[in-house]
């Protein structure tokens, strides 16, 4: 099936990190433009950058801004930016996130601030910038990576767990709000994919996941990016809103 | 264009320019006919417009005249123009704080205020001449400053 995502717009969060960088791949094979954000370095970008020369995608295709999420004027400039260069953005993906392992009760108040902010509130931040914009065109598709310890396992995650809970409710109830406007908000849930931010989690969890994870393997990055173009896309997901795809193995069964 | 002849320019603008524009934002962003859209209709009560399309109707409003509307400012003023503390209790408002909301916005029929009225029932008073004029008022500022 055609995804008919070719010269799409699409602005990807955390596109540096694992699942980020395999996400940006699948929409640059679609033909789409990627604005990736990056919370401090682009140089981080690297790695994709020699990905597309080699497999001849034009170098075109991919912009990039550094974005902090935590900062509101940090994301309102930057995505005014955008707006100003791209005229229209079709597709967001929330995929910036900090993943944080602790027991609850020995978790400081910088801890809880943090992983709220980056991936709760950053996340409100930026779709709240985006979103007006999709309003005034009638149009857009809104993907977040959220993750199957929003619905089962995750011991020592409680409070990333629950900011990822919140963003599976948030994506239904935002769904209410924005579906008269045509635009569609979905989430995909991954379990443990092999990347650096959840290695640091595995250290100490993993076999445990493993054990709860029925297909008894981690994921890869690039299998999580299917479930995001396909939501993504007005050719396959045009009834869709409001959902979350786990991709997780089995795990959150 | 039935807006009301002495509206039809505040201070060099043409309201009735922007009340034209506004009717096509309004059409554009809330689905509404064109011909439902009365100077004094309520957006919300009225012309059933819901929270989600006046936000589209206010970024409508930002990208057309290059200025910025806030439903909260409303609220701002009158407050500011009611003595200390008496604009409302626990949220409903009192005598004092609806007379100051009449006082501003000589022009909203009194049929739009509902009994007991909530602080987050403001809204309720916006109609298509409102706005207009907000919107105009706003322009001669920005030009001033």
């Amino acid at each position: 099936m055609n995804l008919n995502l070719e010269s799409k717009v699409a602005i990807v969060s955390g596109a540096a990190g694992g699942i980020g960088n395999a996400i940006c791949q699948g929409f640059l094979k679609e033909g789409s433009h990627v604005v990736a954000l990056v919370s401090r370095n682009p140089d981080r970008l690297n790695e994709l950058r020699t990905w597309m020369e080699q497999n001849s995608i034009p170098q075109t295709s991919l912009s990039h801004e550094v974005i902090d999420i935590r900062s509101k004027e940090n994301v309102e400039a930057g995505v005014k930016k955008i707006f100003e260069e791209r005229k229209q953005v079709d597709i967001l993906v929330n995929n910036a996130g900090y993943a944080y392992e602790f027991p609850f009760v020995g978790t400081s108040d910088e801890e809880f601030e943090k992983v709220l902010d980056i991936n709760l509130k950053g996340t409100f931040r930026l779709t709240q910038c985006v979103l007006k914009n999709m309003i005034r065109a009638k149009t857009g598709s809104i993907v977040t990576i959220t993750s199957a310890v929003s619905a089962a396992e995750g011991r020592g995650v409680s409070i990333y767990a629950s900011a990822k809970a919140a963003l599976n409710r948030w994506t239904e109830v935002l769904a209410l709000e924005i579906s008269k406007k045509g635009i569609r908000i979905n989430a995909v849930a991954p379990g443990a994919i092999q990347t650096k931010m959840s290695s640091a989690l595995m250290t100490n969890i993993g076999g445990h996941v493993l054990d709860h994870t029925p297909m008894n393997r981690v994921g890869q990055p690039d299998e999580v990016v299917p479930a995001v173009l396909f939501l993504s896309s007005n050719a396959t997901a045009s009834f869709i809103t409001g959902q979350t795809i786990f991709v997780d193995g089995g795990l959150s069964l | 264009m039935d807006l009301v002849c002495n509206y039809l320019f505040l201070e060099g603008i043409a309201v009735t320019e922007v009340y034209e524009k506004l009717q096509n934002l309004i059409v554009d962003s809330c689905g509404v006919e064109v011909a439902d859209i009365k100077p004094d209709a309520s957006l919300v009560k009225d012309l059933g417009v819901d929270s989600i399309d006046i936000m589209d109707l206010l970024y409508g409003i930002e990208t057309e005249f290059k200025i910025q509307l806030s439903l909260l400012e409303f609220e701002e003023i009158a407050r500011k123009e009611t003595p200390e503390g008496k604009f409302d209790t626990d949220n409903t408002l009192t005598p004092e704080g609806i007379a100051t909301l009449k006082k501003l916005l000589p022009d909203v029929p009194g049929s739009l205020y509902p009994e007991n009225m909530m602080v987050q029932q403001i809204p309720l008073l916006i109609t298509p001449k409102v706005l207009a004029l907000w919107i105009s008022q706003k322009i001669t500022a920005d030009e001033r400053d």
